[in-house]
């Protein structure tokens, strides 16, 4: 019973990790450049949301549009300010500017926030939902359900709509993509966008359970590296199977053993897993790692 | 006179040295496939880069419809009308076939679906296979794929750079016989080949660049004879041994 509770803890925190990974492989793929605000990102959300909701005392899940479509627009800024204009300079440049981007983040919010954790309105409400015998919180089965949809939207943006496919081209080859027609700049704004939507969903969801603190993307983007990595570079199931297979295990061995022995048996994992699978799980070959 | 969807105008590109392609001018019209010849580093594929503008022009004008795109974007020459198949064909390698032809599609007018059907209609292998990712077709196939992504712009003007290199005799056949249906529904084409005498027997008429300045021009007939007579001429790859068939 305790292993299935953990699992569902797990399971919620994971599906806010995927959506933190998920964010981070598109707006790698689109551009081969490692996206190092995206933590930040996540942790912008996160502020953003407790800022909407002392000015609009709603539930999260009336927020969450909001979030993701002010965060949409941070994620054009970026890309506008901090990727196209270094996009033919050495990937180093793209690495150096979005670490910029995640110092200033981190500032702004301390300067309009103060340094003190917060939390974002839970998604419905604060209860909790006894199932066969678990006591599961509310807003745990709401961040996999919210989680779980956005997942599937962009699949389906992704693999459905020609949007999607122009999106995946450019990623694939962008001189080739532009050859056939696709204005590849703007489609490379677009998976900012998308990418920095999904990090402001993630903020608001991991904000409720975990608080948000201005340094909290720091510790986000290494997990959405070690979730890309262990899921196979580039792959976007991988990423999200690497964020839900970090979650599991960190809470799992957390509750078995201390938060730090957890944390470090988790790199210790990592290191198993690159050591037997270079590649990654989902990965089919190493490719040029950041 | 049947007028040029294409023409090259003193056109010159280089990256910082000395020119790749020097000062050529040759036209295209409608319906009739242009064969580009040259050895190997002649600068076949940097003009055919030039004109979908992924190489850009250090002088000279390129005119598409009588309008000079010279300056324009390459997506905007796509969206005008002009079709690339790439050397080593380029299909995006993770996308299935399907796909890869949908993506390039962007004609209001016509369905998508019924454009990839046409395709699917020209190369009835790729039917087969419109599930299946790019990278895991056979090269003849891929080849394919890549002629028909261009072919879903509708294109008033092809661009095909090398599309016999890799491919058995037979395939060869196969896509050269294609490239003159596309050229018969009134689409120019401009076909870069090494293979010259090969792309003499599809071509209507021909240009020959070395070292990228263009040698000769004329018809088929007369360059075939040109290059099979005169083992004088430059860059004549039946006097050097080339890789020509």
């Amino acid at each position: 019973m305790i292993v299935a509770q953990l699992l569902v803890n797990g399971l919620a925190l994971g599906a806010a990790y995927a959506l933190v990974a998920l964010g981070f492989v598109l707006v790698l793929n689109a551009t081969g450049a490692v996206n190092f605000a995206q933590g930040d990102l996540v942790m912008a959300g996160g502020f953003l949301a407790v800022a909407l909701a002392g000015s609009l005392p709603v539930p999260g899940i009336v927020l969450l549009p909001l979030v993701m479509g002010l965060m949409a627009l941070l994620g054009l800024a970026v890309s506008l300010l901090a990727y196209l204009p270094l996009r033919n300079r050495p990937p180093v440049s793209v690495f150096i500017s979005t670490i910029a981007v995640g110092i200033i983040l981190q500032n702004g919010v301390i300067l309009l926030f103060g340094p003190e954790p917060k939390a974002a309105p839970a998604l419905f409400g604060a209860t909790t939902v006894s199932l066969g015998g678990l006591v599961i919180p509310e807003q745990s089965i709401a961040v996999i359900a919210v989680a779980g949809l956005l997942i599937l939207g962009q699949h389906w943006l992704f693999a459905r709509t020609q949007l999607g496919r122009r999106l995946r081209a450019t990623a694939q080859d962008p001189e080739m993509a532009r050859a056939c027609g696709i204005p590849v700049t703007a489609m490379i704004a677009l998976t900012f966008a998308v990418g920095a939507a999904l990090a402001g969903a993630a903020g608001l969801l991991l904000s409720n359970q975990f608080f948000v603190t201005p340094s909290s993307g720091a510790g986000l983007i290494l997990k959405a590296y070690i979730a890309v990595t262990i899921g196979g570079w580039g792959s976007v199931a991988g990423a999200v199977t690497g964020a839900l297979l970090i979650a599991a295990f960190e809470v799992v061995a957390s509750a078995t053993v201390s938060y730090s022995a957890a944390t470090a048996a988790l790199y210790l994992a990592v290191l198993v897993i690159l050591t037997f699978r270079p590649q990654g799980l989902f990965g089919e070959a190493a490719g040029a790692r950041a | 006179m049947i007028g040029a969807p294409l023409a090259i105008e003193g056109l010159s590109v280089g990256f910082g040295g000395a020119p790749v392609v020097d000062d050529v001018t040759f036209d295209v019209r409608p319906g009739e496939v242009m064969a580009l010849l040259g050895a190997n580093g002649a600068g076949k594929s940097s003009l055919l880069k030039a004109i979908i503008g992924l190489n850009p022009a250090a002088s000279g004008r390129i005119l598409f419809d009588g309008a000079d795109i010279t300056r324009l974007k390459p997506e905007r020459r796509a969206r005008l009308g002009i079709g690339y198949v790439p050397e080593g064909r380029r299909v995006f390698p993770g996308m299935s076939v399907r796909d890869n032809l949908e993506v390039a599609s962007f004609a209001a007018t016509v369905p998508r679906t019924r454009l990839v059907e046409r395709v699917f209609d020209l190369f009835p292998q790729l039917r087969t296979k419109s599930a299946e990712r790019a990278w895991r077709l056979s090269g003849g196939q891929q080849q394919m794929l890549a002629i028909g992504r261009a072919l879903m712009g509708e294109p008033r003007l092809l661009l095909l750079d090398e599309p016999s290199l890799g491919l058995s005799p037979r395939l060869t056949a196969e896509v050269m016989a294609t490239v003159r249906a596309i050229a018969a529904g009134g689409t120019g084409v401009l076909l870069a080949e090494q293979a010259a005498l090969g792309a003499l027997e599809t071509a209507d008429r021909g240009v020959w660049l070395r070292l990228g300045r263009l040698e000769a021009r004329g018809g088929a007939p007369e360059l075939r004879t040109l290059l099979t007579a005169d083992s004088d001429f430059p860059g004549n790859p039946l006097a050097t041994g080339g890789s020509d068939l």
